[in-house]
């Protein structure tokens, strides 16, 4: 990755290296603790504006734990983006609740991050503008915000890109511009959906190393949304698999590849090719059934 | 295949040779006789009407007025247009309530009321600045709602969700997200605001350009209407030149593309 080099040596931040690679059990960086995040019975209609509602989720349960890594997957259009905003405070539900930390969530809270599927860029920001957005919002003084928006940049290797706009960057630098803003804003979970969809395989490799070593250095709380049932095993402790609509919680697994993990290294060892086949099994099964209702 | 792509610079100097040469066919027909200067003026006259004009001072109070009147207009209407986008944006029971009465009143043609703005504002600024202000109102109002129905709602979820309250949304996202189509607006706002004001100085006035105009053409004083026509024209493609440096600096975010 030449770009991260070059910006690495442009940078000359003293506490660049916090010990990325190290395989050390290394607490939370920033001294979080972590978030629990739970769903209690979650039922969740859309109603369309010709009164009609349509089920997205059923009697959805679950905990996610303090630190722990949990990818949802599921076929497409089966309520996981729904989820999402519900737990994130976005999004009502229906019937149920969501939990942080055990109180009920009743709007939107700066303790979860959130990366949702779109680009949600301000165009008209330039990098250190979107990185600084939310400290922005909070009252930080603006020399205070830019440095850390600048320093953020740097050690993600976009050093020279801070006054782009986000219509000058690629796919892949956008996306670690919109990971930055959420890092910026020190939530203690972050919320990913589907966040690298559109990318080509080389970009989204890149960037997934670049979140597992983000949870290596961290420990924030994570909910990855994905389709990608290889991305989702990379990534996780913990894979959830969700079914057509009305959405359920079918079946959890356990992912216990060993950590630190790579993107690369881990989808060769038998554990994950064994993991991916008796999931994908059980998705496939979903991802049909969910195309006969769509038919 | 599309024919190769002229240069700048060749079009430019095909521009220019058009306006002198169409100016110079101009004069040529009236020193031939072929028509009459008394009607159509003559270029020569109206260049020389025009340096005396500006040389004596005579017309500077006037372009004032004209230019005081259109740009309070200007300002009025959009900021009652952007204010009154903003409420209907909120209250869609409202925006649903008004929505006919605000189209029935678009369809009013403004200029027509003009005559009763005087009777109410007198003869001076305040009915021009009325009636541009009138002119300028619905044209931002439009641009401004359609602008603010179009911005993204994963952008002000993403804001919301990163702890920006409501007035910060209105600011930081809103606002910038609409600038195109408030600028949009803006552009069409200044052409109605100058017409508003000339046609209102034309109805009834002691002062403007466009009352210049009027008592010109009583006086058969032609190369005088020229020179009160020419002084709009620059005074508009100046004020569209600065509106274009502000959308310039306003949307320099954009790709170029667009």
């Amino acid at each position: 990755m030449r770009l991260r080099t070059h910006a690495a040596a442009a940078c000359g931040n003293a506490n660049r290296e916090s010990g990325g690679r190290s395989s050390e059990k290394a607490p939370a960086l920033d001294g979080s603790t972590g978030l629990t995040i739970s769903a209690e019975n979650v039922t969740h209609y859309y109603r369309s504006p010709n009164g009609r509602s349509t089920p997205a989720l059923k009697d959805v349960s679950l905990t996610v734990n303090a630190r722990e890594f949990v990818a949802i997957v599921g076929p497409s259009g089966c309520g996981k983006s729904t989820l999402l905003n519900i737990l994130s405070g976005l999004t009502p539900p229906s019937r149920g609740g969501a939990f942080l930390d055990g109180e009920p969530l009743t709007g939107v809270t700066r303790r979860i991050g959130y990366m949702s599927q779109a680009d949600t860029l301000m165009p008209w920001r330039t990098a250190v503008e979107n990185v600084e957005f939310a400290l922005e919002v909070q009252g930080s003084p603006k020399k205070e915000r830019r440095e850390i928006a600048r320093e953020l940049l740097c050690k993600a290797g976009l050093g020279g890109f801070e006054k782009s706009y986000p219509h000058e960057l690629s796919g892949g630098m956008k996306k670690r511009v919109g990971i930055l803003r959420i890092l910026a804003a020190k939530s203690e979970a972050l919320f990913m959906d589907e966040p690298f969809g559109a990318l080509d395989v080389f970009t989204k490799e890149m960037l997934q190393d670049e979140i597992l070593r983000l949870w290596q250095e961290t420990r924030k709380t994570i909910l990855f949304v994905t389709h990608d049932l290889a991305e989702a095993i990379t990534l996780s402790d913990r894979v959830i698999l969700m079914t057509a609509r009305p959405s359920t919680i079918k079946t959890e697994y356990a992912i216990p590849l060993s950590r630190p993990r790579s993107a690369l290294e881990t989808r060769f060892q038998p554990d994950f090719v064994e993991l991916q086949r008796l999931i994908w099994n059980d998705l496939r099964a979903e991802v049909r059934r969910a195309a006969e209702e769509a038919s | 295949m599309k024919p190769e792509r002229r240069s700048d610079a060749a079009v430019l100097v095909l521009r220019i040779a058009l306006v002198v040469g169409t100016l110079a066919a101009w004069e040529l027909l009236t020193r031939l006789g072929l028509i009459d200067p008394f009607f159509m003026g003559q270029p020569t006259a109206i260049l020389e009407d025009m340096v005396s004009a500006f040389a004596t001072g005579e017309i500077i109070p006037h372009i004032v007025v004209t230019l005081k009147e259109a740009l309070a207009g200007l300002f009025i209407g959009a900021v009652a247009g952007i204010g009154l986008a903003i409420v209907l944006d909120k209250a869609e029971t409202l925006s649903r309530v008004l929505d006919p009465i605000i189209m029935a009143f678009y369809g009013i043609p403004k200029l027509a009321l003009g005559p009763i703005f005087i009777l109410w504002f007198g003869l001076g600024m305040k009915s021009k600045i009325f009636l541009a202000a009138l002119m300028v109102f619905f044209l931002v109002l439009f641009n401004a709602y359609a602008g603010f129905r179009n911005v993204d709602r994963a952008l002000i979820d993403a804001a919301r969700l990163m702890g920006a309250k409501k007035g910060q949304i209105m600011r930081k996202v809103v606002l910038p997200s609409s600038a195109p189509w408030l600028l949009a607006g803006m552009k069409a706002g200044l052409g109605a605001a100058l017409l508003g004001a000339v046609v209102g100085e034309y109805i009834g006035a002691n002062a403007g350009l466009g009352w210049m105009v009027e008592y010109a053409g009583g006086m058969y004083d032609i190369p005088r209407v020229f020179t009160c026509i020419i002084t709009l024209m620059l005074l508009m493609a100046g004020l569209n030149a600065l509106l274009g440096l502000a959308e310039k600096r306003l949307l320099k975010w954009r790709p170029a593309a667009l």
